[in-house]
């Protein structure tokens, strides 16, 4: 019976959004149709998900336990969005339409147990992602949108050609409970899973889109990126990856992991020293994440476990929102400079508005690492599971990359606090009530999950 | 063996020139080409179901579409306008090693006939069996993918009223 | 164990906030508010002093029972040490908010809500008695102190900011780095990431030659203290910090901030550490008498007082640090009364050119000259202030270095002799700053028109020069109450 609930649930959520597609354009209560539409179809797949502890269709999918949490979480997000969109304009109605077809897509990524599911899946969530850069109506969006698909469809086939290999070296598609026959078939599918997996989360070699991606894009394409996208293709991948390295041979296992350190450092390495010398706010956020991508993706060398990925979870779900919030700020102080992106938008916003500026330091010391606060908390929990797990020498020179970090958080913070002659005329920027709730509930949960995350996030 | 060789060698070909033609028929040309010596390949291998969706699909929808497409658009603008850098050089040369070598793995290895995998005549009977009972879950997601898609196309090409000021400026260019 | 700690922890935090709510054009009340904020912290803090019941051992304060903080539960504890160190940070807040009392800034708000954040960062520090509280509260001290030098200080104060934060953070995050490793190993053993100084000898961790673990780990440690105290070869971002800094800024920073590398080493490194300490003593023991000698020669030749005084900080906290690895009792105990002496005599410094300052708005020593006769109450003082930081005997400036060399002589002549050379050179450069400023003739004309002190300003330069005199006189009072803890910081085995 459960499996039916589930489907029946995925076939609500299909036609009440395609009900939506079709009410855009009635004249004149379409969009709030539309909306409507969405966001009865969201909440009641979010109340689904508290219907059972597991849900599975067939063999080749199946929901349980930690990645039920990340559901809840995720579509708690999506509803989230679809609120901040909004429904006075049709054009974010279209948006929030298209950004519940990439939920659906993460739904069943994250359920996949196969790869043909899997790679339907990958390529749902990705083709929106494309999507959505296109129709940012920022400067540069449709050429950021046209390198992220070039890249993007690069990799998806080199991506099909290790689900090749992977058929060749296990006689399935499996990714649960394969037996593995052709050890160097399988040790070539984990490297291209592996090259998938850094071009999907950003890591160093195969970064170049995050940058123009990420400047393009508008604000609530930028947090349903974070949201749906980063959270529940990271989880997935590094989970896969975990378990499907646990199958190969340990000499190949030795090389593989041995890539994934040198990719990891690299990548916090290299995003935190091209975030030192960008001139615009967008892309210091980009590169911070290649930063962050690269502390994350040492976690595929651990074993796989329950405690992981609950804390991986929380990670990427406290990044995420943190660095949303921070956009979101960003966008209001360039709100009345006419959307520009420079370093010049911050330039004495202490006076201007001093609750904002108080949210932005709070949100990028969370980022930088500074001790009671939830991004310290975070680091802290994935760094001292590295040396625990003897990566020992990856994990320090981590740590020595994000004192580079440092630096170009701080100047965040100076410069929001530099006085010049000019600043001072510019008057005060007003919030919306909706818009502080936003920044007041992510800078609770920054406080109060730094100072006791235990308490929080439910763990030892 | 030897036409394996042939129809590969083809096939590159053809897809060498897609990338490196001066002219943009020629490239459309010599993608169809690519696509037709695909589906020879899918011939030569047994699985005639795919040989037959290649050429009727890819070969015979879309890259028809694409010499339609051209001939709608004026292209004279973008002809001859190659970028020959020598970084294209070193990258495409670096690929083509990175692919020879994992190439050289298959053929070092002693492939083992996999039980699952079972060539027989009604590739079409075992094809269809397979996508409709065990693997119906991609098959559906599929048709998200498409829906999707066109959605995506749809909030792409923007609403009637950006369609009709871009009009509207051409116009007025055109007037000019 | 206290059932008010709490409360009384968090009180420099609560009034930092409520300036934010503060009218914002009452100068006056903000002021006041300030005023009782700080009466309010140095009332409670010597209450909790002498609420000790043994100034030799660690008592507890205040233990979460429920780890909060993934396996750690935050514990407060106090022992004689910690306990001198919290007196002299709210003494200081006292002194800082009375002597900058006629401060004129728009952002006062501001200026208020961030030293009370930094006092009580640094409360927090000294109150933790597991590394982690440490180390919270270590870096969260970072912020308030960028922050104040960078709206409130000087010319230069983007450089001077910057420069400070990233070095004393780049220092931290190393030892982030092995104090992580050290939690993996505790987790083995105990099933806790805590790391409170059982845990860590508990850890037994090897010295053999440069690469062992405890001598890697001991050099992380070291490199972050010597990065906040600051010893010789990472001392650069001091001279700018304090020149920069606003004067409450300069006086916090020198006052209580570099004691806390001090601090850090005292209870986190030597105890922990022994055979990497006795076998890299004789390294820092020469970095100390280096720093001694150049923080003198270095301040002899500069003509803006500020940093003549930032370099004499470098000098003395050089002699510091060659008292505590020196690992001899008596040398031990002139360190730590050093640091309080210290912190009575450098803050003095600073208000005597913060009142220059604000009467003539220049720091160039040649800009002064023959001030003692406009402004008489201030020669007095500021010779007293001047005489304990140059250790003239009967100040306690005198007592410090004294047993400091004393000490170390039995360990390491050659260091001890070198010190010595301190004794000489302090007086050349203060006495040169002090003969520049207030004696010798009148020239400039401005200086005939300087106002003296009134009663607020000279109120805390007189309680700092009664304190120097009398502790310099009866020293006693002061290490009475630090003996017993001692022996805590003596490496065994010597």
């Amino acid at each position: 019976m459960e499996n039916l609930t589930f489907v029946q649930n995925v076939l609500i959520f299909l036609a009440l959004n395609a009900v939506s597609l079709l009410c855009l354009n009635v004249n004149k209560i379409g969009k709030y149709c539309s909306f409507t539409f969405t966001l009865i179809a969201a909440i009641t797949f979010f109340a689904m998900l508290f219907g059972s502890n597991s849900f599975a269709i067939s063999d080749l999918f199946m929901l349980e336990g930690n990645k039920i949490l990340l559901l809840k979480i995720v579509s708690v997000l999506n509803i989230f969005m679809i609120l901040i969109n909004g429904y006075y304009s049709l054009e974010k109605v279209k948006n929030s339409v298209l950004v519940s077809y990439m939920f659906l897509g993460g739904v069943f990524l994250l359920g996949a147990n196969d790869l043909m599911t899997f790679y339907v899946a990958m390529e749902t969530v990705a083709l929106v992602g494309y999507a959505l850069v296109a129709t940012s109506g920022l400067e540069n969006s449709r050429e950021a949108s046209v390198k992220y698909l070039i890249q993007g469809s690069v990799i998806s086939v080199i991506f099909l050609l290790g689900v090749a290999f992977y058929l060749g070296a296990t006689g399935s598609l499996t990714l649960v409970g394969a037996t593995v026959v052709n050890q160097e078939f399988y040790a070539v599918a984990l490297g291209i899973f592996i090259l998938t997996t850094c071009f999907k989360l950003g890591a160093f070699p195969f970064h170049a889109w995050i940058a123009d991606v990420y400047s393009n894009v508008t604000l609530g394409n930028l947090a349903t990126n974070f949201f749906i996208s980063k959270i529940i293709i990271g989880f997935k991948f590094i989970t896969m990856m975990q378990i499907l390295l646990l199958e190969c041979d340990p000499h190949f296992q030795d090389i593989l992991i041995r890539i994934i350190q040198v990719v990891a450092v690299m990548s916090a390495f290299y995003g935190n020293i091209m975030a030192l010398v960008q001139g615009q706010f967008k892309r210091i956020i980009a590169y911070s994440s290649v930063a962050h991508t690269g502390y994350m993706l040492m976690m595929i060398c651990l074993n796989p476990d329950e405690a992981y990925e609950t804390q991986l979870i929380s990670y990427l779900v406290i990044y995420s929102l943190t660095a949303t919030g921070v956009i979101l700020i960003l966008n209001q102080f360039a709100e009345l400079n006419k959307n520009q992106d420079s370093r010049e938008i911050l330039k004495g916003g202490f006076y201007r508005n001093k609750g904002l500026s108080i949210m932005l330091i709070v949100f990028v010391l969370s980022l930088a690492g500074i001790p009671l606060t939830s991004g310290f908390a975070m680091k802290y929990m994935l760094f001292t599971n590295f040396f625990r797990e003897g990566f020992t020498i990856e994990a320090t020179s981590i740590l020595i990359s994000s004192i580079i970090g440092l630096a170009y958080y701080i100047k965040f913070v100076s410069d929001l606090f530099a006085e010049e002659a000019e600043a001072k005329s510019l008057p005060t920027i007003k919030t919306r009530f909706s818009e502080t709730l936003v920044h007041v509930i992510i800078l609770v949960s920054i406080f109060t999950v730094g100072i006791a995350p235990s308490l929080f996030l439910g763990m030892k | 063996m030897a036409y394996d060789i042939l129809l590969t060698i083809m096939t590159m070909v053809f897809a060498l020139m897609v990338v490196f033609s001066k002219k943009t028929v020629v490239a459309a040309f010599s993608l169809l080409m690519t696509l037709l010596s695909i589906a020879m390949i899918y011939f030569q291998l047994g699985t005639v179901f795919l040989a037959a969706i290649q050429v009727l699909v890819n070969a015979g929808a879309i890259a028809i579409l694409f010499v339609f497409v051209m001939m709608l658009i004026n292209l004279e603008q973008f002809q001859n306008n190659r970028e020959r850098s020598k970084s294209k050089l070193i990258i495409s040369i670096l690929t083509t090693l990175i692919i020879l070598g994992v190439f050289s793995l298959i053929i070092n290895n002693n492939i083992e006939v996999l039980s699952a995998v079972n060539i027989s005549d009604n590739s079409m009977k075992t094809l269809f069996d397979k996508l409709f009972t065990e693997y119906y879950l991609p098959f559906e997601m599929a048709t998200v993918l498409l829906l999707a898609a066109l959605v995506a196309c749809i909030v792409i090409t923007g609403s009637e009223k950006g369609i009709k000021q871009e009009q509207e400026k051409l116009q007025e260019n055109l007037n000019e | 164990m206290d059932q008010l700690f709490l409360i009384k922890f968090l009180i420099p935090l609560f009034w930092a906030i409520s300036f934010m709510f503060a009218p914002k054009n009452n100068e006056r009340m903000i002021k006041v508010l300030a005023l009782i904020g700080a009466v309010v912290t140095f009332a409670y803090s010597i209450k909790m002093f002498t609420d000790l019941p043994d100034p030799g051992v660690l008592s507890t304060l205040l233990k979460f029972e429920m780890p909060l903080f993934f396996n750690i539960s935050y514990t407060f504890a106090m022992d004689g040490l910690s306990g001198l160190l919290l007196l002299l940070n709210a003494f200081l807040l006292l002194v800082v908010v009375v002597a900058t009392w006629d401060i004129k800034t728009e952002k006062l708000r501001l200026y208020y809500f961030l030293i009370f954040l930094l006092t009580w960062a640094v409360n927090g520090s000294l109150l933790s008695t597991s590394l982690y509280g440490f180390y919270i509260f270590w870096e969260v001290m970072l912020i308030p102190l960028f922050i104040l030098v960078g709206v409130f200080g000087g010319e230069n104060r983007r450089y001077a900011s910057f420069k400070f934060f990233m070095m004393t953070a780049a220092g931290s995050i190393l030892m982030l780095a092995s104090m992580c490793y050290m939690s993996a190993l505790a987790y083995k053993i105990n099933g806790s990431y805590d790391l409170t100084f059982e845990v860590i000898q508990s850890l037994n961790l090897k010295y053999d030659g440069f690469y062992s673990p405890q001598s890697l780990i001991f050099w992380t440690f070291t490199i972050a203290f010597f990065l906040k105290v600051p010893v010789f070869p990472f001392h650069s971002w001091l001279p700018d910090a304090h020149v920069e800094a606003p004067t409450a800024g300069s006086i916090i920073l020198a006052g209580i901030l570099l004691k806390l590398g001090i601090y850090g080493f005292l209870r986190f490194v030597i105890p922990v550490f022994p055979e990497a300490v006795e076998a890299n003593r004789d390294i820092v023991l020469y970095l100390g008498a280096i720093g001694v000698i150049y923080g003198a020669l270095t301040a002899w030749v500069q003509t803006d007082i500020k940093k003549l005084v930032a370099f004499s900080s470098i000098s003395h906290m050089g002699y510091i640090i060659m008292g505590i690895f020196s690992q001899n009792e008596f040398a031990v105990k002139g360190a730590i009364f050093q640091m309080i002496a210290h912190g009575i005599s450098t803050p003095g410094l600073f208000i005597g050119v913060h009142y220059l300052y604000t009467r003539r708005h220049t720091k160039k020593l040649d800009q002064y000259g023959g001030i003692a006769a406009v402004m008489p109450r201030f020669a007095i003082l500021f010779f007293i202030i001047t005489a304990g930081s140059m250790a003239v005997p009967m100040t306690c400036g005198f007592v410090g270095e004294f047993m400091i060399i004393m000490g170390t002589y039995e360990v390491n002549k050659v260091v001890a002799i070198l010190a010595a050379s301190g004794i000489i050179l302090s007086p050349i450069y203060l006495l040169k700053m002090y003969h520049l400023t207030a004696l010798g003739e009148l020239v400039h004309e401005e200086n005939k028109k300087l106002k003296d002190l009134s009663l607020l300003e000279a109120a805390p330069l007189l309680v700092l020069s009664i304190l120097t005199i009398v502790l310099g006189l009866y020293p006693k009072w002061v290490m009475g109450l630090y003996d017993g803890t001692i022996n805590f910081f003596i490496t065994k085995g010597l």
